[in-house]
């Protein structure tokens, strides 16, 4: 009876255990890899701490060399704006920019009321080119900012050419643009000094004993005048610095 | 003889179907019970070779043992010292002492049924 009870009692012990231990192995998560001890764990916590410090130090070497980034940026910035109004001020400087203020507008065509000379009258279709260069030299001598003929912008690389047709009739190119009359010339600048050289000039003689008008009008309002920007082609434009 | 065994089978069988999942939290304590338990049934087999297996012991020192393992190794949890270890440590010497015992029981019951047969069959001779 003893014997029985022991053998009972030693079978539910078993069963206990199979219970305990297939409860064990279902419960374990499965590793991928070899079987991971308690110790094995602490080691690789200690490693990820290790880990985490390092990148703990490189996210703040990453931050220090952004903030150094940040304020490259900022002085960057300033230095693309002084860049930037450089820029402006040479594109005004080299007649790009349209431009406006007080001036004189000067308006030239034939007028068969002033007192023209026969003789001189035939000389005017050959020398037009010469009387346009002389009258905006004159104005660029004496107070002019900026000039243009016809809308075209006279700039440091312009031309005012003569030229002539097959047909012998004679014309003037601006900035290799043909212009033709009336002529209108439109200077900014001092309105009275310019005024006082083109008197002292006596061209509208000059241009009345050909038998063309040359009338002047003064703008001495803020924006009176205004002058285009030039449009045509920049030095640079098409030729482009050799290798050697 | 056979009951033990058809108890062990059965626990894992209960164990399979259950499905009763430990958590991994308490999965060491698990381990440590277990082994605890292996030393006691061990312990068992080897008193009963040696043939001074008591019934009230070794239910006692099932559950005794299993339990206080379990305990040891929460309580070194929470202190932050590996006492698990010292549970371990303790209970594997045990039990490869147990294995050892009962290898040289089996051993020896093994020669005397032997020897038994040998005089047995002499006896018939003579």
């Amino acid at each position: 009876m003893q014997r029985k009870s022991l053998i009972l009692g030693v079978s539910a012990i078993s069963a206990a255990l199979g219970f305990m231990l297939t409860v064990q192995i279902t419960s374990r998560p499965s590793y991928s890899g070899n079987s991971t001890s308690y110790i094995d764990l602490r080691t690789q916590v200690d490693e990820l701490a290790q880990e985490h410090q390092i990148l703990e130090n490189d996210i703040s070497k990453a931050n220090a060399q952004l903030d150094e980034y940040q304020v490259a940026k900022e002085s960057g910035s300033s230095l693309q704006q002084v860049l930037l109004n450089d820029q402006k001020t040479v594109e005004q400087q080299a007649g790009i920019t349209p431009v406006s203020g007080p001036g004189i507008v000067i308006t030239i065509e034939y007028d068969p009321s002033v007192p023209a000379v026969p003789e001189d009258m035939a000389l005017y279709p050959s020398m037009q080119d010469q009387m346009l260069a002389e009258t905006v030299n004159t104005l660029f001598g004496n107070g002019a900012t900026a000039i243009s003929i016809n809308d075209q912008r006279l700039v440091t690389t312009s031309s005012i050419r003569l030229v002539s047709g097959l047909a012998g009739i004679e014309g003037v190119n601006v900035n290799k643009v043909p212009i033709t009359m009336p002529y209108e010339i439109m200077a900014v600048g001092n309105v009275q000094t310019m005024q006082a050289a083109l008197t002292v000039e006596s061209l509208k003689d000059y241009y009345n004993m050909m038998g063309v008008g040359f009338k002047v009008a003064a703008h001495t309002e803020k924006n009176g005048v205004q002058v285009a920007g030039y449009t045509g082609a920049l030095p640079g434009q098409w030729a482009k610095e050799g290798n050697g | 003889m056979w009951l033990p065994v058809l108890g062990l089978v059965v626990g894992v069988a209960l164990g399979l179907v259950t499905n009763v999942t430990v958590p991994v939290a308490f999965s060491s304590y698990l381990s440590i019970a277990i082994l605890a338990a292996l030393d006691t049934v061990l312990g068992g087999i080897r008193a009963s070779l040696e043939k001074s297996f008591d019934g009230a012991v070794f239910l006692t020192g099932f559950f005794t043992n299993t339990l206080v393992a379990a305990l040891l190794a929460y309580i070194g949890n929470q202190l932050g010292v590996d006492l698990y270890l010292a549970a371990v440590v303790a209970f594997g010497v045990r039990l490869f002492n147990n294995i050892a015992a009962i290898r040289r029981g089996v051993f020896l019951l093994l020669r005397q049924r032997k020897l038994n047969r040998e005089n047995a069959a002499s006896r018939a001779q003579s």
